[in-house]
């Protein structure tokens, strides 16, 4: 089976389903950290952690797609992101692997209950679907 | 390519600059001095020469035209008057364009010649006064536009324009003749613009007028020209003035780039937001350091060095045999590498660290062109110059204190006439003090005026909207005079130049507080009004006192801590509600963090309460925390624009063991109640 796209991504897993960041906009893939907790801040963000002496913000991406809170485990990964000037982290349950999709289509209205606004689409690989996120959206998310 | 001097240059630019700034300052308020001019001389000399050899011909030119007049001067060939010292402000200024243009470095150029012209002619003007004084010629008549223009045409053309006047002997037999030989001269010479008496009246000249002038234009020099002139027969005197690009009217222009930069000040100040941070991009961002300061950091590096071979050495050791010697060197390393740590932290920090003279020499100049303008007289006393700060503290603390300046000169000291009335001297005094506190550098702007009325405040506010009429009933004196600082305030009766642009007192506060700093009022009605400001010595390190909220740990920063206090349950007493605390008489409301942050309350049960009483201005709260871990320095790191501004949070640090604890804002948590 040809590919048709050779970009990228490292794929990932929350509550079973699978999602998907393009690598180029990744700089790197963390263990769970201690988390600071912020008061008054958006609720999706969890805290902010210390990179090797940097401050980043993490976020939660759980809260975002409305699932359970849940307690982290060993394979609780942070995926640290470039966002424009910013580095963010982005809390995920499990990272799978770097994985290239064979065709990629446009997100339909709701991706098994989320809001198919954040995502860019979805890929189609041997294993099924995985969801693509569109990080602007993500990130810049207003409190609603 | 000439980067590294470029830098260096502007350096000993603006030192020399500011050095002009305050000599002439000084030549204005004590009158001549030799060893004022002498330094004046010698300023504007060093920077010809360094302008020259970086060829900037622009600054080269003025400077030596500045020279030359100054050597005048100093030669007492030109006396010390009120135009002479305004025409050496007018050139400094002039400078000063010429620097922001070398800044900028993009070859654009600010046209100096009316400026150089002007130099120029004041010698010629004043040395010729000197040498022809005795000989009393009328007023030069007034031009109509057609012949400025003509004027200017020729001065274009690179001519040379000066007004003659002549005195005919009277024993001069034929004066229409001999006028006619002198005008057809001078034609022959160059041009003549315009004749006195009319070149066609010649015939009706009557014996009394003895008097001729010319408007003439030619390639001469002015001493070519009286060369010249000399020559001509049956003349008994000859006055030769340049034709000014007109002194007055340069003036005036210089006046009104004057204002225009004040515009640009002004929109500086009414972008509300980034207020002060707008900053031009031309900026230096050198430093000078003594070499004294420079050794002692390359010794603290040395040693340390040394402790680095010395662990590398243990490490060694210990594993190949882990002995309680080892382990215990280890540990005199550490304690070593400590010491030589704070050491170097606080070397670093003073390399940074400028005399708050940089900033305090803008001053005098700001306040005598202000009291100028606004037709008050002042006495500008400053203290406490070899106070030193932070470098970015300086700069940041600039505008503020200009501000506070301004509205001082405008709004505080009352007109002359009217401190006669109250029966003050007709000079007031302006006070601006800087000295080190503690741990903080504090800043008193004080003004002998009129103070702030409480009672006009209230009305303000009512009249303005800041507060409603049963906020106003609830005000205390202090309250009243504090509304100054609340956003959309302003008491001047009437927008003036100066300040009073509606934005004002509540940006100067938020910016100091930015700073970590805090401003405070004292005023007395009819005796003056005085700002102090507190601020931390550096930016980037502070000391903080470590608290616990539930398992959390908080910093709240020193300078806004008054003291800690424990109290038992039974201390606290409620007013309207609200927990109160009695500290020696003063009520001060307590404040949970916990609620603040919207985390559960821990340890309800717990008899004692662990209180630390912080302030902002002359506010004071009461923060309950669940314990206290001891205060150490911590490096200020902020949350970054995603997470953006939190109130109640100024900042986060790394503590020692790797985990990031937020600083407290204490303002903010003061000003949310």
């Amino acid at each position: 089976m040809q590919a048709t796209s050779k970009e990228q991504y490292v794929e990932f897993v929350i509550e079973k389903e699978q999602y998907a960041i393009q690598i180029q906009d990744i700089h790197e893939i963390i263990k769970m950290q201690d988390i600071t907790q912020i008061p008054n801040v958006r609720p999706y963000v969890k805290g902010v952690i210390n990179l090797r002496g940097k401050i980043v913000p993490v976020i939660c991406l759980r809260y975002l797609f409305h699932f359970e809170q849940q307690e982290y485990s060993r394979t609780t990964r942070i995926i640290v992101v470039h966002h424009q000037e910013d580095t963010v982290g982005i809390i995920v349950d499990r990272v799978n692997k770097v994985a290239t999709f064979s065709d990629i289509q446009a997100p339909p209205e709701r991706v098994g209950g989320i809001d198919g606004n954040y995502f860019v689409g979805i890929g189609l690989t041997d294993n099924g679907l995985v969801a693509i996120l569109k990080l602007n959206e993500v990130l810049l998310r207003e409190e609603e | 390519m000439l980067s590294e001097y470029r830098e260096v240059f502007i350096e000993e630019l603006e030192e020399q600059l500011q050095l002009m700034d305050e000599v002439i300052l000084q030549l204005e308020q004590e009158g001549e001095t030799d060893r004022v001019i002498q330094s004046l001389f010698r300023a504007a000399h060093t920077l010809k020469g360094s302008s020259a050899a970086m060829g900037y011909e622009e600054m080269k030119n003025l400077t030596h035209e500045m020279e030359h007049l100054l050597d005048q001067v100093r030669g007492k060939a030109i006396a010390v008057t009120g135009p002479l010292i305004e025409l050496l402000f007018q050139s400094l200024d002039c400078l000063k364009e010429l620097k922001i243009d070398v800044l900028r470095n993009d070859g654009s150029l600010t046209d100096i010649s009316s400026c150089v012209g002007d130099l120029q002619s004041f010698v010629q003007l004043s040395t010729e006064i000197e040498v022809r004084e005795s000989v009393d010629f009328s007023q030069l008549p007034t031009l109509s536009l057609e012949q400025s223009l003509k004027i200017q045409e020729c001065q274009d053309h690179g001519l040379k324009v000066h007004w003659i006047s002549l005195k005919l002997s009277p024993e001069c037999v034929i004066r229409g003749a001999r006028f006619y030989v002198i005008h057809s001269n001078l034609n022959h010479w160059g041009e003549v613009l315009h004749a006195l008496p009319d070149i066609d009246g010649i015939d009706d000249l009557g014996d009394e007028s003895l008097e001729l002038q010319f408007l003439y234009a030619g390639s001469q020099s002015h001493e070519e020209l009286q060369e010249l002139v000399a020559e001509l027969t049956e003349v008994t005197a000859v006055k030769i003035e340049p034709q000014l690009t007109d002194l007055m009217g340069a003036i005036e222009s210089t006046e009104s780039t004057d204002r225009k930069s004040d515009v640009q000040e002004q929109i500086v100040i009414e972008d509300q937001g980034s207020v002060f941070n707008v900053k031009p991009q031309t900026q230096t961002q050198t430093i000078r350091v003594s070499v004294e300061r420079l050794d002692h950091l390359m010794n603290l590096v040395g040693e340390l060095v040394i402790d680095h071979t010395r662990i590398h050495q243990v490490e060694r050791t210990q594993r190949r045999q882990f002995t309680e010697e080892s382990v215990n060197e280890l540990g005199q390393i550490s304690d070593h590498l400590s010491r030589i740590i704070a050491d170097l932290q606080d070397s670093v920090m003073k390399t940074r660290m400028l005399p708050i003279e940089q900033l305090f020499n803008r001053f005098p100049r700001m306040v005598r062109d202000l009291t100028r303008d606004l037709g008050k007289e002042i006495e500008l006393v400053i203290g406490g110059k070899d106070t030193e700060l932070d470098r970015t503290l300086i700069e940041e603390i600039a505008d503020p204190l200009i501000h506070l300046i301004r509205n001082a000169v405008d709004h505080g000291i009352e007109s002359p006439a009217q401190r006669e009335l109250s029966g003050k001297n007709r000079k007031g005094t302006l006070q601006i003090r800087a000295a080190h506190e503690d741990n903080q550098v504090v800043i008193y702007v004080e003004d002998d005026g009129a103070g702030i009325d409480p009672a006009r405040m209230r009305t303000s506010a009512l009249q303005k909207g800041v507060i409603s009429p049963e906020e106003e009933a609830l005000l205390s004196e202090r309250e009243a005079i504090e509304l100054i600082f609340r956003p959309g305030f302003s008491t001047a009766s009437k927008v003036s130049d100066v300040s009073g642009r509606g934005v004002g007192m509540d940006i100067v506060r938020s910016h100091i507080e930015k700073l970590n700093g805090i401003i405070d009022i004292e005023t007395q009605l009819g005796q003056g009004t005085s700002f102090k400001i507190k601020l931390p010595l550096t930016l980037a390190i502070i000391i903080g006192l470590l608290v616990k909220l539930n398992d959390q740990t908080f910093i709240i920063p020193m300078s806004n801590i008054a003291e800690i206090v424990r109290i038992t349950r039974n201390d606290i007493e409620t007013v309207r509600g609200q927990s109160v605390i009695l500290l020696r008489n003063q009520v001060i409301p307590i404040v949970w963090l916990h609620d603040h942050f919207n985390m559960p309350r821990g340890n309800e049960e717990k008899s004692h309460i662990q209180l630390v009483i912080v302030g902002s201005a002359e506010k004071r709260l009461a923060l309950a925390v669940d314990g206290l871990i001891g205060n150490q320095e911590i490096v200020i790191k902020s949350l970054g624009s995603y997470i953006g501004k939190v109130n109640g949070i100024a900042g986060s640090t790394i503590l020692g063991d790797g985990k990031v604890a937020l600083i407290l804002e204490v303002s903010g948590i003061i000003n949310q109640r």
